[in-house]
């Protein structure tokens, strides 16, 4: 088709729609990501945005504004919206106007805390005078900022914090204080991993891997990588540590991924076992590399405890923090990440999307989104599998839907995600597929081992111990098992590489990122494609639940079919 | 209207003007003559190619302007021309009308007592070589560094309307104002219209058109949108369409909407893009493309003006400079490819240069209006649609047809799903019509009603279609059952029958022949510029050099050659110029009171009066206007030129006089 080269149409709020079959799509694309964030990939229009993180980030990367407009009006079918080029002006001549630094002890005094080390210390440097006003007459921000020449005094320990809360306010911060190098840990990447497969990084890791690095000057070294789930995230936190040589901590979502991330460093790289430690539940060890879950770092007797694991953070030299599911990681995590700024950081996610709207905090706290690449991309690039999406519409049964109508709301959730008939669909779907490794997933804890019973497979559910939970999953990957019935534990961080079908059954209402991230455990590459079925109950809540959860993929260019299965 | 022939203007003119043009072109005329032979030889000396390349030569950019105003519009008379050409005095019109006159590019004709201007077979030649154009009213403007204007006023914004009509929401409070929480809504969903605080007027600009092109009636404090209107709206083409609501957006009481839509349609479709012009140049292009009986009024060109840039045709820099809007949106889509497109989860985008397309507004939620517009399918908005008779093939018809592609399975899926859980229940109106005593007997015995009932609920009481009462009362007529007490709302009080409000001649204008094609589209938008005669006049010097004319020739010549109407050396030779007594001195009043006169009696004919003023001596041109009587002396009153300040002088007072005479005729 062509469109004179100009496939981008810029809206008003900042929106800019890229047409895929324009010719210049490519190039276009290249040069907008640079600016704005991809929010939505379906087939034909992909839908980035202009925000203030996004121009910020560019600006990190040595955009101008100047050359921002240009990019626009250069790719842009219609006029630029007068307000956009106004806005980006406004946003990038923010950006450079606070600089934080190492502080040079002779320049500055601090009134009644005089410091004495400037480890302890950093300056923040500000050099248009109505802004440092600005900053002084707020009250709020008086705590952290001590007012000094030209500037301000910040505590290193308030240095994640004092970056959040003046993002907040629409002042990004140049963050040109040096990191911390950790104490250091040198390991190689083996080329072939101890399965006997060759090891390669994929091109499109590698750039996630060099888009995270930089140039390593201060400013890089900190960030986050959106990439599919079953694209090899992992990899990529690998690649980064061999790279960067330094002792470093994992944190993940649950022990079965403490695992398989200690596994992977086996498998891939020169670590021997005993410089890999876990810190969970079970295990609190320590060693060059510790792998931990967010669920025994929060973990406190009661809610005024502090957090007795947080020393983990805090007695040891990281010089590296991997935040694995960086989209979950839990609010008492964020607050001591503000503390430990000095650390290089990375976090991984296949979803970033926060129903409760944090996700400028993990702009501002662990780093900007350095890296991300489309689902489909790499699904026609073969390096995710083919998936079919069906959802499988279910009638209730006869005697249950006088019940449904006249029960409350939440009754009526319950009423429709245990909609008997979903057992005997999935049952006879376990029985189509027989050629499959099938995952049966679900909400409700009954429905699961009900199924579970009649299929006689083994269930995973939060109660089961993890010793028992590894075996499972072990057995699923041998193809011992070749069903097996999870619960949302297994909606994250799973590894299955062999899974190719996966049957939900009920979900947590209209969770855009659950639905993701299960399609996410049967997305490694295999020779078949793989199937997502889920099962909805016909004129319920659940066709608008299931709407709202498909949204993500949707727009990531995933097309559901939808089946209405008949009263026979 | 066709055009003028020579016939035509030779036959027009008496005698004396007649045998002075020939004379001055062709030379002395001897007798006898015959009066078809000199036309005859008039026509063939303009039909010379040396002639006509003079006499394009000889056109400069204020011929052009009038030549212009004359040939691009409808017989203007001089009254029109002083609206529209800016600054004109009368005099100077007066003066340049008969000069163009003289060279027989223009000819005027006499209606009663106004006096029309058309364009002579000479004129015409002008027009067609390129000279004449809009080009000469709007002169090149100024190059355009950056132009953010865009229109909104496009049928992507009127499918939102609908919908959002649609959806009855209150928009007005009692006393006039919009409701805030309304604004709020609208600013949230038509963020185009809001960008620089002018939503509000945009809002009014747009609500004004709607209700002037019957698209909506105002009940209470809402809009109701007629269907039937915007059903016929969606058959017309896009450029029809648009020109249209802009037309009604910005006519009122003293702007037509004939006149409306000539002029948006010479911004939308004629105005080159990438130039700026000033505001009273527009106003002139207005005044020039909506010219007929009545042009355009400065103030009414104004109008247009401040309505087009708020409409986002027209974009204001910050010196005042008015260009279009950069690519035109009204139009055929300016990129190939589909004008809309669909995600499976619903989300559409519509491009601009989508079509009117009432189904999507009906049977979608309108999400956002921006330079695209985005629509979302859910169940509650899909069932809105059917209520208002969308039919879901034909929906899902036209959304293939603008996408280029099928409509994602599942969201047909979930739409039929949403269509059968919608068909399950049917309500109809009906009459309960109920019968006791003997004629309940008779209605029972005979079954009168029974092919006219839904149901028979209860003994005695028939449920019946109201869409079929002239049957069942003609049936219960033959029966003897007449006289049927009123029919009662379910109150007890008469039911009033449920009239429609909507008339069924559409109130927005009719599209004629006349909008099709924008006369001036076609023809030059650059300034025309004026040719180097130098050597032109050198020539013409030198044949006069060489013709050993008398110094009153020499005179004349000089001063027609400054009239422009000397063209080829051979029009210069002794005796082609007849002469009068021009002039007469002090003493002489009986001279002076004549050429007076003979001034007056003439076409625009100037005198030079000469005074004593003190001890020193001043001369006045002047434009006599009366003679009067003053005792045994007479008054000379005119204007003066070129202040045009009316002056009287004593004619015994004159110390010289002298006739000018500003044309030929």
């Amino acid at each position: 088709m062509s469109t004179d080269g100009r496939p981008l149409i810029v809206q008003g709020d900042g929106s800019l729609l890229l047409d895929v079959h324009d010719d210049s799509f490519e190039e276009s694309r290249g040069e907008i990501s640079a600016y704005a964030e991809l929010e939505k990939s379906p087939e034909h229009i992909h839908t980035y945005r202009i925000s203030s993180l996004s121009l910020w980030n560019a600006a990190g990367a040595g955009w101008k504004s100047d050359q921002v407009e240009s990019s626009l009006k250069s790719w842009s079918r219609y006029p630029v919206p007068e307000n956009i080029i106004t806005q980006i002006r406004d946003i990038l001549s923010r950006w450079g106007k606070l600089r934080l630094v190492k502080m040079e002890l002779p320049n500055s005094t601090v009134p009644g805390d005089t410091p004495t080390d400037s480890d302890l210390w950093l300056r923040l440097e500000v050099d248009d005078p109505a802004v440092r006003e600005e900053l002084k007459a707020r009250k709020a921000m008086a705590k952290w900022l001590i007012p000094d020449i030209d500037g301000f005094l910040v505590r290193l320990v308030d240095r994640g914090t004092v970056k959040a809360e003046l993002i907040h306010i629409g002042f990004p911060i140049v963050d040109l204080a040096p990191l911390k190098d950790g104490d250091p840990l040198e390991f190689s990447l083996r080329e072939i991993s101890l399965d006997g497969k060759p090891f390669l990084i994929r091109d499109y890791q590698a750039n996630a891997v060099r888009s995270f690095i930089g140039n390593g000057e201060p400013g890089t070294g900190f960030g986050t990588v959106v990439m599919p789930c079953g694209s090899g995230k992992t990899v990529v936190g690998i690649s980064v540590m061999a790279q960067m040589a330094t002792h470093t901590l994992i944190l993940t979502t649950n022990v079965a991924a403490v695992h398989q991330w200690r596994n992977e460093l086996l498998d891939k790289t020169s670590l021997e076992p005993e410089q890999i430690a876990e810190y969970t539940g079970d295990r609190k060890e320590v060693a060059p590399v510790t792998v931990a879950t967010y669920q025994i770092l929060t973990w406190r007797k009661n809610k005024i405890s502090p957090f007795p694991h947080f020393d983990l953070f805090r007695k040891h030299s990281w010089g590296l923090i991997i935040y694995d599911e960086v989209h979950l990681l839990p609010a008492p995590v964020f607050r001591v990440t503000a503390e430990l700024q000095a650390v290089r950081r990375l976090g991984l996610t296949a979803t970033l999307i926060r129903e409760d709207g944090a996700e400028r905090d993990v702009f501002s706290l662990v780093g900007p989104k350095r890296f991300d690449i489309p689902w489909k991309e790499l699904e026609a690039s073969g390096w995710i599998a083919e998936a079919r999406c069906r959802e499988i519409r279910i009638n209730l049964p006869n005697e249950s839907r006088i019940p449904y109508a006249i029960a409350e709301k939440r009754r009526k959730i319950r009423l429709a995600a245990e909609n008997p008939r979903k057992i005997d669909i999935a049952l006879q779907l376990v029985k189509n597929r027989h050629e499959d490794q099938i995952l049966v997933i679900g909400q409700y804890i009954s429905q699961l081992e009900e199924i579970a019973g009649r299929l006689k497979v083994p269930i995973i559910t939060g109660k089961t111990p993890n010793a028992e939970r590894d075996r499972i999953y072990k057995d699923f990957r041998k193809g011992n098992e070749r069903v097996i019935v999870v619960s949302k534990v297994a909606n994250f961080a799973i590894d299955l590489p062999d899974a190719s079908v996966a049957i939900q059954l009920s979900g947590s209402f209209g969770s855009r990122q659950e639905e993701a991230q299960r399609l996410g455990r049967i997305l490694r590459p295999k020779d078949r494609n793989s199937w997502f079925y889920s099962l909805v109950s016909r004129g319920t809540v659940e066709e608008d639940f299931a709407v709202n959860r498909q949204r993500f993929l949707t727009e990531q260019g995933y097309r559901y079919s939808i089946d209405i299965w008949e009263d026979s | 209207m066709s055009e003028v022939t020579w016939s035509d203007v030779f036959a027009a003119l008496p005698d004396t003007g007649f045998f002075e043009v020939v004379r001055h072109y062709l030379g002395p005329v001897s007798t006898p003559f015959h009066k078809p032979d000199l036309v005859e030889r008039m026509k063939e000396f303009f039909a010379r190619d040396e002639v006509t390349r003079r006499v394009l030569d000889y056109i400069d950019p204020d011929d052009a302007l009038f030549l212009t105003f004359i040939g691009f519009h409808k017989q203007p008379t001089e009254e029109n021309l002083i609206r529209m050409i800016p600054g004109i005095r009368y005099v100077a019109l007066r003066e340049k009308l008969l000069n163009l006159e003289e060279r027989l590019l223009i000819w005027s004709r006499t209606d009663g007592k106004t006096r029309h201007y058309v364009l002579t077979p000479l004129g015409e030649i002008v027009k067609k070589s390129g000279l004449l154009g809009p080009g000469v009213v709007v002169g090149d403007g100024e190059i355009v560094d950056e132009n953010y204007s865009r229109s909104w006023f496009d049928d992507n914004f009127l499918i939102a309307v609908l919908a959002f009509l649609n959806e009855g929401v209150p928009l007005l409070r009692k006393e006039g104002g919009w409701r805030k929480k309304t604004l709020e809504i609208l600013a949230d969903r038509f963020p185009i219209l809001f960008r620089d605080g002018r939503g509000e007027e945009r809002l009014i600009l747009a609500g004004r058109a709607l209700l002037a092109a019957g698209l909506a009636i105002r009940k209470d404090d809402l809009l109701v949108p007629r269907l039937n209107v915007w059903r016929e709206m969606e058959s017309r083409s896009i450029d029809e369409r648009s020109a249209i609501m802009k037309a009604r957006a910005t006519a009122g009481r003293s702007l037509p909407a004939e006149i409306a839509i000539k002029a948006i349609r010479l911004v939308t479709e004629c105005l080159p893009a990438g130039r700026a012009y000033t505001q009273d140049k527009l106003a002139s292009l207005f005044q020039l493309g909506t010219g007929g009986a009545s042009p355009l009024s400065p103030q009414g060109a104004r109008r247009i003006i401040a309505h087009l840039e708020l409409m986002g045709e027209l974009f204001a820099d910050n010196k005042g400079l008015l260009s279009r809007s950069n690519r035109n949106t009204t139009g055929s889509p300016e990129f190939e490819g589909p004008s809309l497109s669909m995600t499976a989860v619903g989300d559409i985008a519509l491009r601009p240069g989508m079509p009117l397309f009432c189904d999507l507004a009906l049977a979608a939620e309108p999400v956002k209006v921006d330079v695209v517009t985005t629509f979302r399918m859910d169940k509650n908005r899909f069932i809105s649609g059917l209520d208002a008779g969308v039919d879901p093939e034909v929906f899902f018809s036209g959304l293939e047809s603008y996408s280029g592609h099928s409509v994602p399975s599942n969201v047909r899926t979930l739409a039929l799903e949403w269509e059968t859980d919608y068909r399950t229940i049917t309500m109809k109106l009906g009459v309960v019509f109920q019968a006791e005593g003997i004629r309940r007997q008779i209605i029972e015995e005979t079954g009168i009603l029974d092919s006219y009932a839904y149901s028979r609920p209860a003994e005695g009481i028939w449920l019946l279609d109201p869409a079929e009462e002239n049957q069942w009362r003609e049936a219960l007529s033959s029966i003897g059952v007449d006289r049927l007490p009123p029919l009662l709302s379910p109150s007890g009080t008469p039911a009033v029958p449920a009239t429609d409000d909507q008339d069924s001649t559409p109130p927005y204008l009719p599209w004629s022949r006349e909008f099709q094609d924008p006369a001036l589209c076609g023809y030059t938008w650059t300034k025309t510029r004026e040719h180097d005669v130098t050597e032109i006049l050198a020539t013409l010097n030198k044949a006069a050099d060489s013709a050993s004319l008398t110094s009153e020739e020499q005179e004349a010549f000089l001063e027609r050659l400054e009239r422009r109407i000397i063209l080829v050396p051979e029009q210069i030779r002794k005796g082609s110029w007849r002469f009068e007594v021009m002039s007469a001195k002090g003493l002489d009043y009986r001279g002076k009171l004549r050429l007076v006169e003979a001034a007056m009696s003439g076409r625009d004919e100037r005198l030079a009066v000469t005074l004593a003023v003190g001890t020193s001596v001043e001369t006045v041109l002047v434009l006599p206007m009366k003679l009067e009587k003053d005792g045994d002396d007479h008054v000379l009153v005119g204007l003066t030129l070129p202040e045009e300040e009316e002056v009287r002088y004593k004619i015994r007072k004159i110390g010289f006089l002298k006739r000018i005479k500003a044309s030929l005729f």
